[in-house]
């Protein structure tokens, strides 16, 4: 590759204070029977204490997989690479799995977009929690007990101590989240990655979720990687946003600056293919063609093929992220989008 | 308009599975022999200079010499030419009995999974067949029909049936749960051709290791009937009754019984691990 | 207004639950009193959310099963009888992955349906596969391949394609969209719309979520536990919702811009189960304005101009104010600069 992905870092914005997550040219590389598989690219990431950072992606951006990297929870055949992968001032990348554990059980916590997959079937609820607690803490079996009913009822579960002896089958898709999240949050983890946790819910549940991981992390201090497909989630979480498109990170930006002024194609596109960006009755917007083979990745920009602003060099030569604005950075050769595409003939 | 995907997906998955198999050496080793088994008992009958019912009393039970490689039996006929057509009697009985066993039992458990309806009658006779121990249920079969090559073939497949019954309802089963079949149901398609092109063409592959597996009981069962003296009737020969037959004279001429178990065991085990490995690519595969 | 091409009335479906040996039966009532019609070339879209009914509701109408009770009419009668039925009505389903059978190619799953009702002979099949292939945006060289080589959006592509092999006059796409990524969701929809245009075909589509549905229906059914609690043109049910529920549908319906969330109505706890259905209004244990009367009296549905509604309160509400807030104006440019190179593109 003729050109660094990043020429530029991003300038830090003021008075920020130091990051919690630091992720520089994080790359994994599945071996699989088709050959290698670069499920993320050379992608960076920066999360302050008490943040809430989107990841934006569709099927095939890597998004979960970076999640799963974070966590350590990637599996062994998955080769990881990275120029600074800290949290919290500790490198993660030699960090052996007994105390990877500990982190994730602590400090770094999760929840996903199936809580049934997540809770042992046949485990009660509270029962979960509290085993969650004693993991990590050495504390008597009853107040352990009391600390999980209290956890489930700040997640607004009604009645949390008799919930606590429910298994998870007994409970609403929107009861299991909230009890993913109660045991999430029991030791008041300093990063949440919530990966899709309300893809699976309905919309009026899924407001109810939104708003309780929003209070309770501002609550706690504590900051989130709020992995999704849908913007119109973004737009009500998230302080900042990274859209990531084949594996690499195409666009970060504060969130009132992504959907005022995106910077790149792809994110156009996503946003322009949303319904309430088009006119009742008229045709919809897609964005053309499909997510390339993974194992088979255009040269250039990934975008190129799909993108109907693509020009020579877009063919050719990895576009580097550049800053656009203050905090905002694209990795688009047409960056500053209007400006350029206006200027052209 | 969409651009397809460049990569074209590689392979059929089932050649992949056959690479997989070829990895792996206890499949080699199993199918070699297994082959030189099926070999011995197809072509030895034919080149043998021996006929196994020819009794030649002065012969008896000689050890294995150059003229008989693995000596004589009780009447004195050539212990490799009885292994031959042992062994060829042995495989039949164990193919037929799986034969009718994979055919009524892929229909009862794909017609349980297809009908609602029939599930619980099918499943509980189902049920009350498993409920009896194989070799006791051959016994009083034979026991019942009489002797013969169809109360036998009869008493194995039943045997080994309600096991591959069950493999195919819950194979239908995670089939039926897919909406294709109602993408089927939807355009109209008869029952029939709904159960064959939908059904069984994604069901088959479980139902197929299985039964691979079962043939191996198949065989076993059919040696044991033939060794409890329910088999084929003296002198027809088969495996499990020249074992028998040389129980009588284990200590004076071992030759006779170990040969004909470890025929058996050559027969049961490499078709056991083909099984296994069958099913471990699928298992992979699925996951 | 012209003759309904699908007629529902009352249409109510029981499920048996409990049929093990030992456990107690139990009815549970999936859909009760479902009137309901569908005009010629016409997309209505039932909304709900999980366990309303609506999935039930598609698959009755598309044959899959029967209705307990009721009256269902195609073109004034009642539908046909088996095969008969896959020449007026078809469906595509949600999952792409799971639809369409892995043992059979693209080509042939489309051919299935024509040879099978007999409007092609083996040697006009192909032609009519080519055909079928373009009107939904795929390339004739994907008539070889299998299922598992096509993405989500192929896969749908090749299950309208089969819906529509039979030339049905309504097609129900049940969340025919909601597996797949946004910007792919998108095309489906403009590909349903396009071959609405083309073939008149009538649409139930029935989703989960509004966004969608103002985009493409002319007419609105919002279900809520068995009921259509509303419905009505597209157009004045979102500037008018006049159900508590299809208020808070909209409003629980994340926008696409920063800030927009702050003055939303929310709904507290979750859909009861159909087990236990509250007494008088299904909606009253969720619904931020029930009164004694919601407790009592089932709400029947009246007619309001021609949207109908089943709540007491429908006159009684505050005034519905939109809050769908513009798009900034710099974004807007940047889509209408994306659209104008996009369709340059595809006219090219």
């Amino acid at each position: 590759m003729k050109h660094s992905p990043r020429e530029t870092m991003i300038a830090p914005q003021t008075a920020r204070p130091e990051p919690l997550l630091v992720v520089r040219g994080l790359s994994v590389t599945f071996a699989t029977d088709q050959g290698p598989l670069k499920a993320l690219d050379a992608v960076d990431l920066t999360l302050a204490p008490g943040e809430t950072l989107a990841v934006v992606g569709e099927s095939g951006s890597g998004k979960s997989v970076l999640s799963l990297a974070l966590m350590g929870l990637l599996p062994p055949t998955a080769k990881i690479e990275a120029d600074a992968l800290t949290f919290d001032g500790r490198d993660l990348t030699g960090l052996r799995e007994p105390d990877f554990r500990t982190l994730r059980g602590t400090a770094m916590s999760m929840i996903f977009q199936e809580p049934a997959t997540a809770l042992n079937p046949v485990r009660r609820i509270g029962d979960q929690i509290v085993e969650a607690i004693r993991l990590h803490e050495d504390i008597p079996a009853p107040k352990a007990r009391a600390r999980a009913i209290e956890a489930l009822a700040a997640t607004g579960i009604p009645a949390p101590a008799e919930r606590a002896g429910a298994f998870p089958h007994q409970l609403s898709g929107g009861m299991r989240q909230r009890a993913l999240i109660a045991m999430a949050l029991v030791h008041r983890p300093r990063l949440l990655i919530a990966d899709e946790p309300t893809t699976a819910l309905d919309v009026t549940v899924q407001a109810q979720i939104l708003d309780l991981i929003r209070d309770l992390a501002r609550e706690t201090g504590t900051a989130t990687l709020f992995i999704t497909h849908d913007m119109g989630v973004v737009a009500e979480m998230a302080d900042r946003v990274s859209v990531f498109y084949a594996g690499r990170l195409v666009e970060t930006a504060p969130a009132p600056a992504l959907f005022s002024s995106p910077e790149h194609p792809y994110t156009v596109g996503l946003l322009g293919s949303m319904p309430q960006m088009n006119a009742r009755g008229a045709p919809m917007l897609p964005i053309r063609g499909t997510v390339p083979d993974p194992r088979l990745m255009p040269p250039g920009c990934h975008f190129h093929p799909r993108c109907p602003f693509a020009a020579g060099a877009c063919r050719t030569d990895r576009p580097a992220l550049r800053e656009i604005r203050p905090g905002q950075a694209s990795a688009c050769h047409l960056a500053p989008l209007i400006e350029t595409l206006e200027a052209r003939p | 308009m969409t651009d397809l995907p460049a990569g074209e997906i590689p392979a059929g998955s089932s050649s992949r599975t056959w690479r997989r198999m070829r990895r792996n050496p206890a499949m080699a080793i199993g199918v070699t022999v297994l082959t030189a088994v099926v070999f011995f008992a197809l072509i030895g009958p034919m080149i043998s200079p021996y006929d196994p019912y020819d009794t030649a009393l002065r012969m008896r039970l000689k050890p294995p010499s150059a003229a008989h490689w693995l000596g004589t039996d009780s009447q004195g006929r050539d212990l490799a030419t009885r292994l031959m057509y042992g062994a060829r009697t042995t495989l039949m009985l164990g193919l037929a009995g799986v034969a009718f066993a994979a055919l009524t039992g892929g229909a009862i458990g794909l017609l349980a999974a297809f009908y609602k309806r029939l599930d619980n009658p099918l499943m509980r006779l189902i049920d009350v067949l498993l409920s009896f121990p194989s070799i006791l249920f051959g016994l009083s079969l034979a026991a019942m029909m009489g002797p013969g090559l169809h109360s036998l073939i009869l008493a194995i497949g039943l045997s080994i049936m309600p096991g591959i019954a069950r493999i195919s309802r819950g194979a239908a089963l995670s089939v039926m749960a897919q909406d294709f079949m109602d993408g089927g149901r939807v355009i109209g398609l008869p029952d029939v051709t709904l159960m064959r092109r939908y059904l069984l063409a994604n069901a088959y592959a479980p139902i197929l290791t299985y039964v691979t597996l079962a043939f191996g009981d198949a065989v076993l069962l059919a040696a044991a009937l033939g060794f409890l003296g329910l088999g084929l009737q003296p002198p027809t020969a088969e495996l499990g009754s020249i074992a028998a037959e040389g129980r009588s004279f284990l200590f004076i001429a071992p030759h006779v019984s170990f040969a004909a178990s470890a025929l058996i065991f050559l027969i049961v085990l490499p078709v056991n691990m083909l099984g296994d490995t069958l099913r471990d690519a699928a298992d992979r595969r699925a996951s | 207004m012209t003759a309904p091409l699908l007629e529902l009335r009352t249409v109510r479906k029981d499920f048996a639950l409990g049929q093990g040996l030992f456990a107690k039966r139990r009815i549970l009532t999936a859909l009760d009193g479902i009137d309901l019609s569908i005009a010629p070339g016409e997309t209505l879209a039932l909304v709900g959310e999980s366990g309303c009914g609506k999935s039930t509701l598609g698959r009755i109408v598309a044959g899959l099963m029967p209705a307990t009770a009721g009256e269902i009419l195609f073109d004034g009668h009642p539908p046909a009888r088996g095969k008969a039925r896959a020449r007026q009505i078809q469906i595509v389903m949600q999952d792409p992955f799971g639809a369409l059978n892995p043992k059979m190619s693209v080509g042939e799953l489309i051919a299935e349906p024509a040879l099978l009702h007999g409007l092609v002979t083996r040697g006009t099949t192909p032609a009519r596969v080519a055909e079928l292939l373009s009107l939904v945006g795929l390339p004739e060289g994907v008539a070889p391949r299998y299922p598992h080589a096509l993405s989500g959006g192929q896969r749908q592509r090749v299950a309208i394609a089969r819906a529509l092999a039979t030339d049905p006059k309504l097609i129900v796409a049940d969340e025919a969209v909601s597996a797949l990524d946004v910007s792919v969701q998108a095309q489906i929809a403009n590909l349903l719309k396009d071959i609405q245009a083309r073939t008149g075909v009538s649409l139930l589509f029935i989703s989960h979520g509004l966004s969608l549905v103002h985009h493409i229906s002319d007419r609105v059914a919002v279900m809520y536990l068995g009921r259509i609690v509303e419905d009505g043109p597209t157009a004045d049910l979102f500037a008018r919702p006049r159900h508590p529920y299809t208020r808070a549908l909209i409003s629980a319906t994340p926008e696409p811009v920063p800030g927009s969330s702050a003055d939303r109505m929310h709904l507290t706890g979750e859909v009861p189960s159909p087990l236990a259905l509250p007494s008088g209004c299904r909606f009253r244990t969720r619904c931020p304005h029930a009164t004694d009367i919601c407790a009592e009296v089932d709400p029947p549905r009246t007619a309001e101009g021609a949207a109908h509604v089943a709540c007491h309160l429908a006159h009684r509400l505050p005034a519905y104010q939109s809050q769908t807030p513009e798009p900034a104006p710099r974004l807007q440019q940047a889509i209408a600069l994306y659209r104008a190179a996009a369709a340059r593109l595809d006219a090219a």
